[in-house]
């Protein structure tokens, strides 16, 4: 059974997805969503962004969608969504996540303003 | 000029990964480059993409691209990897190796390997014989020059040497030369002493009657003088031999001592010089 190429998830991959879960974007927009979902701690590269988008494609997590109306006469550009099969994997990640956050918390690893 | 710069380093990419997101990197770059004016923007924006090229490019490289945007023969290198090898390619692989190391061997055993001189055989047999037609001497070098010519050998060096040898043409100095010597070896190393002078006689004889002017031949000036030799002793044990190849290029036998570059005279084992001179002495001095 050969090992799937986004197990586990990749950091910029579930970036990626939250930034799509509430509506679909192009490269360029999924750069700044996730900029600012991170509070700017996070600038995705172009090889990096289309490199995660390429494997989110092939995994079947996000889908190529038409541009829509409102790209219509200005640059094409190629817009993504999230897919069902990509909102679980990014459910399943959060969780995880969410997870090591209540063991961390447990462990009281955190102070302040974070506990 | 940042774009530029930019489509250039794109290829540091795999082509296929270049062919389907290239346009859109660059895309993403010419909308950073609007909002992110200034130079602390450009700074920031190039620090970005040169990280992001350092990271992400070998990972491009490193991942196994999908089967529809590799070229087909990538395709095929990915079925031979999903696959495991069917038993007829094991067949197929293995004769082709066996055919290959065959056809080495065969260029190893035969191709660039001359066949040895027959001259280069036997170090007695480097120097051409001319020996009078029936004699028992030495019969078996008879017609050794012509072998070394015709000889498939195609060395450049022995290419060279036969070139040589081919524009070597007797003229009447260079018969006196060879002829003057012999009489002086004959002289100085035949030990029946009446036997020499007999012979010394009849090559003057036949020098003076003009018989070798017509010769240009250095093997039949050299078949002439043992001819001659034989027939005023038939005893004689001191022969001429000729070569075509330059004594310079081959070194004769032990017993054969050179008294030109073409030319050289057979002193049979337990001859010795009755006056102790060396036979090198008696080689033939050019103008």
């Amino acid at each position: 059974m050969p090992r799937r190429k986004l197990d586990p998830l990749p950091s910029a991959a579930f970036q990626i997805l939250l930034a799509l879960s509430e509506e679909k974007m192009h490269g360029y927009g999924i750069m700044r969503q996730v900029e600012s979902q991170t509070e700017g701690r996070v600038r995705l590269g172009p090889g990096t962004l289309y490199s995660s988008i390429q494997t989110l494609l092939e995994e079947k997590l996000i889908e190529e969608v038409d541009a829509g109306e409102q790209e219509k006469g200005t640059e094409r550009r190629r817009y993504y969504r999230i897919t069902s099969a990509g909102r679980k994997v990014a459910r399943a990640e959060a969780e995880r996540l969410a997870d090591l956050l209540r063991v961390a918390r447990a462990r009281r690893v955190f102070r302040g303003e974070y506990v | 000029m940042s774009e530029k710069l930019y489509a250039f380093l794109l290829r540091l990419y795999p082509a296929p990964f270049r062919k389907a997101y290239g346009e859109d990197a660059l895309q993403l770059l010419r909308d950073r480059l609007r909002d992110e004016p200034g130079f602390a923007g450009r700074l920031r924006l190039w620090i970005d993409l040169l990280a992001d090229l350092a990271v992400s490019a070998p990972r491009e490289h490193r991942r196994v691209a999908p089967t529809a945007s590799l070229p087909a023969e990538a395709r095929l290198f990915q079925v031979l990897e999903m696959e495991p090898p069917r038993p007829s390619t094991f067949f197929f692989g293995g004769a082709l190796a066996l055919a290959g190391l065959a056809a080495f061997i065969f260029l190893l055993s035969y191709a660039g390997v001359r066949k040895p001189f027959r001259s280069e055989a036997s170090p007695a047999s480097q120097v051409a014989s001319t020996q009078p037609a029936g004699s028992s001497r030495s019969a078996t070098q008879l017609g050794a020059e012509g072998q070394a010519q015709s000889s498939s050998n195609t060395s450049e060096d022995q290419r060279q040497t036969n070139r040589r040898a081919a524009e070597f043409l007797l003229d009447a100095a260079e018969r006196q030369r060879v002829l003057a010597a012999v009489i002086a070896n004959v002289r100085e190393y035949e030990d029946d002493r009446a036997a020499a002078k007999h012979i010394v006689a009849s090559l003057r004889s036949n020098q003076r009657s003009g018989r070798y002017d017509a010769i240009t031949s250095g093997r039949a000036f050299a078949n002439a003088l043992n001819t001659q030799m034989e027939a005023a002793s038939p005893a004689t044990r001191v022969l001429i031999f000729y070569t075509n190849i330059p004594f310079t290029s081959i070194s004769p036998a032990s017993t054969t001592h050179p008294i030109d570059d073409h030319f050289a005279i057979s002193i049979p084992v337990g001859t010795h010089s009755p006056r102790g001179r060396n036979p090198a002495a008696m080689r033939t001095r050019r103008a």
